[in-house]
């Protein structure tokens, strides 16, 4: 059994922290979704992708995504108040909106709740700006990426910036070793007063750096280079159902 | 002085602190590159697994394999999975290259990008080991 000598919360604590004085690369993906580096080789998932457009995709429907903005988010069976209540939802749950029916969203959350919500318990992504989901496959001219409601092909010419983070690098303990350095100049007598500012400026770029090591960037770099991280990399099978492809489920 | 500074407390704290740094606080890296089948055999001797991808989507995750050019042909053991990523099978397979349409080799390990602050934390406790036996010159403006 591996030793974890520090917890992944105290971990991320202490990147936040470290993070309010550099400009670190925060992960969108939902909580538990992306491997560590570790255990990337085995994943057959894709890498997480978060994408901005430069015009607006039509017939997008499936990916519509939202966040649930109450804490008491009831699903009901119907687009009704009155209807049967299904579940609930926490504040902060990501779904896809399926359809609209007036006031109400059908909608589908990763771990397979569904049910019609309300809209005022519901902040809708606005899909012309930002999609994001795991990378399937980057064809000759469109990138394929399977978001909460489903697959969505997105034409490589309407993409303006596009982010994939391939895994997670436990930068947070790069912010760490660099708290306890920089408190560790406490012991160099009057030298900290070089020490200290040193352990500053280098745990801060080395923080910042590491944190966008597992992340790859388009514009910077091809779109190509993404392939590598798509759950198929050979390109998008094309036998295969795209309504049965559903995102990973969180661990 | 080296002896005397290697059987001193500092010494031995400082030690410490540089093992758990190098140990439990550098960041990890991961590396892939896709290849054509037949050009596996160049590019897996030193990689940590082999994926053969299908060209209908589903993919082979191979931890233990051999390749053989003049038979072309993949042979390991390993599982296999659907394109929905349901795994169909696990144990010995042998993949002629032909049906393969993309091979996927890749690697982790420590990630350099920490590099720095190894060397820092290396001056840092040297200092400190200094300082913690030397206290009246590094601590003499406390002290006076």
């Amino acid at each position: 059994m591996r030793t974890r000598l520090f917890t992944p919360h105290l971990e991320r604590a202490l990147a936040l922290l470290l993070c309010l004085l550099s400009a670190c690369s925060q992960n969108p993906a939902p909580v538990g979704w992306t491997p560590t580096a570790e255990e990337a080789g085995r994943d057959t998932y894709g890498g997480w992708v978060q994408i901005r457009l430069s015009q607006p995709l039509e017939g997008v429907g499936p990916a519509q995504e939202a966040t649930v903005t109450s804490s008491t988010a009831l699903l009901f069976a119907d687009p009704d108040l009155s209807a049967r209540r299904t579940g609930e939802l926490p504040a902060g749950c990501r779904v896809a909106v399926l359809e609209t029916n007036g006031p109400f969203h059908r909608v589908v959350s990763a771990t397979g709740e569904s049910g019609w919500l309300f809209y005022v318990n519901l902040l809708l992504d606005d899909p012309r700006k930002k999609l994001q989901g795991e990378l399937l496959a980057v064809d000759a001219d469109t990138l394929y990426l399977v978001g909460l409601g489903g697959v969505v092909p997105v034409p490589t010419a309407k993409i303006s910036e596009a982010s994939m983070f391939r895994y997670y690098n436990h930068w947070g303990r790069a912010a760490m070793w660099s708290v306890i350095g920089t408190m560790g100049t406490a012991s160099h007598g009057l030298l900290f007063l070089l020490s200290f500012p040193t352990w500053v400026l280098v745990g801060t770029a080395v923080t910042s750096g590491a944190s966008r090591e597992a992340r790859i960037q388009y514009p910077r770099k091809l779109l190509d280079d993404f392939r590598p991280y798509a759950r198929f990399p050979q390109g998008m099978p094309h036998n295969l159902s795209r309504e049965q492809i559903r995102q990973k489920i969180p661990s | 002085m080296i002896e005397r500074l290697h059987k001193s407390a500092p010494a031995r704290v400082g030690m410490i602190v540089l093992l758990l740094a190098h140990l439990g606080c550098a960041t990890r890296s991961h590396t892939r590159k896709l290849v054509a089948p037949q050009e596996v055999l160049d590019e897996a001797r030193s990689t940590d697994y082999l994926k053969a991808h299908l060209p209908t989507g589903e993919v082979y995750v191979l931890s233990d394999w051999a390749v053989d050019p003049g038979g072309r042909v993949i042979a390991g053991s390993g599982s296999y999975l659907s394109a929905l990523r349901d795994t169909l099978g696990a144990g010995e397979f042998t993949l002629p290259f032909d049906t393969v349409a993309l091979v996927e080799v890749g690697r982790s390990g420590r990630s350099p990008r920490t590099m720095p602050l190894f060397f820092l934390t290396v001056v840092s406790v040297v200092v400190a080991g200094y300082c913690l036996s030397h206290t009246d010159e590094c601590f003499s403006f406390y002290i006076e």
